[in-house]
């Protein structure tokens, strides 16, 4: 409890130069398997350990979302990591919820980051705001984007928000 | 735990005086770590600092740094360059984590992996980073392939690095963190040549990137990670500014966003040069320009911050972060070591801490 105390104190406080090392191998990166110590925050200053892990062990993370008008199409792209349960996003006029659509779950050829889009009719694309969702295991994302995006994300509540 | 500058409005404050404080990881520390054998570590350089504001009761500061790891040689005249990552232990200070990316024969990195830059993906307190860097591959080994170009400048890779909560990879490890294999294909490939330093925050809904293109710097941008476009102009030219620090080059460029959309700021602090003769270093400042569209940039009175003629250390690298929303700066940077390397270094303004880093991220 002392240490936490202590280490709480130390916010705000500039470090003095490491010395001291936290082991990796340098050539090999470890699997995603292997056990490392365990460590108590409470009672240690904090350590780090890195290791290299196959893309499908990345997490489910929001990257990147875009969407663009052509013609009386709107072509909506996402860009994730990880292996999330679904992507979808739902087109706004004036406030008014249009379609859902569903977005593919995997790129061809893709690695860590996967990006994929859809394209669907959209009458009035021009002055649409859109909802972008992803779900994954323990994660959400709500992003708002486009002309009303604020009063969109404000009107939506939850965790819902501009990008 | 949460950051106020998720919520703060834009306005972009003044930059106060820069003051070189303290070393911050040397390469004799990272060389006593031994996460680096068999090369012997003489220099670090390029930081790359960013902070995880979910980890354990401190918001954990991390940084990605240069080290070569081989000298020069036919296939590889720059030498071997690869990126390591180092941690702020709050009570020991930096602290050396090891390599993430080495030098690997076949890839468009088979010589260098070098000048990281980081931003949050999406939402910080998600813990993912993706991670940009330098690339160099020997061009004689390089075979044609559809993922880059067999040239010795391919462009800029990028990989995602991640925290893992306690318990779900390890057995318990508290600070375990994870990144993902470098891309197949680099970014921005098609100004590879002559450029470097590529420096990135998220900002109004997308990622802005600056770099060097020797003599000048230029910004780009994407709503993704990939994809940038290729600037036909640039945003900073050398030899325009009526104070000359930076008459010869501008060099490592550092973006800093204040504020959030639809009201950003953007600080583009940078390195200028001017030669005694190339490549004797005559100064070497810390100069700042500024934009609120990230299109056109001006360049700032104060500008410089730091001079090299003036007494201040040779600055190589430069990263620059802001605590409080903007409230104060502190630019990591990498300096000549005395033996031939760099070490890596701090200035700061007035009340900066290395503990309290607000992430490089405006939305």
């Amino acid at each position: 409890m002392i240490a936490l105390v202590l280490l709480m104190a130390c916010r705000g406080a500039a470090g003095p130069e490491g010395t001291a090392p936290a082991g990796t191998d340098p050539t090999t990166p470890a699997p995603i398997t292997t056990p490392a110590p365990t460590t108590t925050p409470t009672t240690e200053a904090p350590q780090v350990e890195v290791a290299r892990v196959d893309d499908h062990a990345i997490r489910v993370g929001l990257a990147g979302v875009h969407a663009r008008c052509d013609g009386t199409d709107a072509v909506a792209a996402m860009e994730f990591v990880g292996n999330p349960d679904d992507a979808t996003v739902t087109a706004y006029i004036g406030g008014e919820a249009g379609d859902t659509w569903e977005l593919p779950l995997e790129a061809p050829g893709a690695g860590a980051f996967q990006l994929v889009e859809h394209r669907a009719a959209l009458a009035d694309c021009a002055d649409a705001s859109f909802v972008w969702e992803l779900h994954g295991l323990d994660y959400h994302a709500c992003v708002v984007t486009g002309a009303d995006a604020l009063a969109l994300a404000d009107a939506l509540g939850g965790d819902c928000r501009t990008w | 735990m949460l950051a106020w500058w998720w919520l703060s409005v834009a306005q972009a404050q003044a930059v106060g005086d820069f003051v070189d404080d303290e070393a911050v990881l040397s390469a004799a520390a990272v060389q006593g770590a031994d996460n680096w054998a068999p090369a012997v570590i003489t220099s670090v350089g390029s930081p790359a600092v960013f902070v995880d504001p979910e980890f354990p009761f401190v918001d954990l500061p991390l940084m990605f740094y240069e080290t070569q790891v081989a000298p020069g040689d036919a296939a590889c005249p720059a030498g071997r360059w690869g990126i390591g990552v180092a941690y702020n232990s709050v009570f020991f200070g930096w602290q050396d984590a090891g390599p993430v990316v080495q030098p690997t024969p076949g890839t468009f990195y088979s010589c260098v992996a070098a000048h990281p830059t980081v931003v949050p993906l999406g939402d910080p307190v998600n813990r993912q980073w993706v991670v940009y860097f330098k690339a160099e591959l020997d061009e004689s080994s390089c075979t044609p392939n559809p993922d880059f170009d067999c040239d010795r400048y391919p462009g800029v890779g990028r990989f995602v690095f991640q925290a893992n909560a306690v318990g779900t990879l390890t057995g318990g490890t508290v600070g375990f963190y994870s990144y993902s294999d470098i891309d197949d294909s680099p970014v921005l490939s098609a100004v590879a040549q002559d450029m470097g330093y590529p420096s990135a925050v998220f900002a109004d809904g997308q990622y802005r990137m600056a770099f060097a293109q020797n003599p000048d710097v230029f910004v780009t941008s994407s709503p993704f990670t990939a994809f940038y476009g290729t600037p036909s102009a640039p945003a900073a030219e050398a030899g325009t500014a009526p104070g000359g620090w930076e008459a010869d080059e501008l060099y490592s460029p550092s973006l800093v966003c204040e504020g959030s959309s639809p009201a950003v700021d953007y600080l583009l602090f940078v390195g200028g040069r001017v030669f005694t003769t190339f490549p004797d270093v005559g100064d070497a400042s810390l100069g700042l320009y500024t934009s609120i569209d990230f299109s056109s940039f001006a360049e700032d009175p104060g500008s410089p911050y730091l001079s090299y003629a003036a007494g201040d250390p040779e600055l190589r690298h430069i990263d620059v972060h802001t605590n409080g929303g903007g409230t104060s700066h502190g630019a990591f940077y990498a300096s000549p070591n005395g033996g031939g390397g760099n070490d890596i270094r701090l200035a700061s303004t007035s009340g900066f801490s290395q503990l309290a880093l607000d992430p490089k991220r405006c939305p």
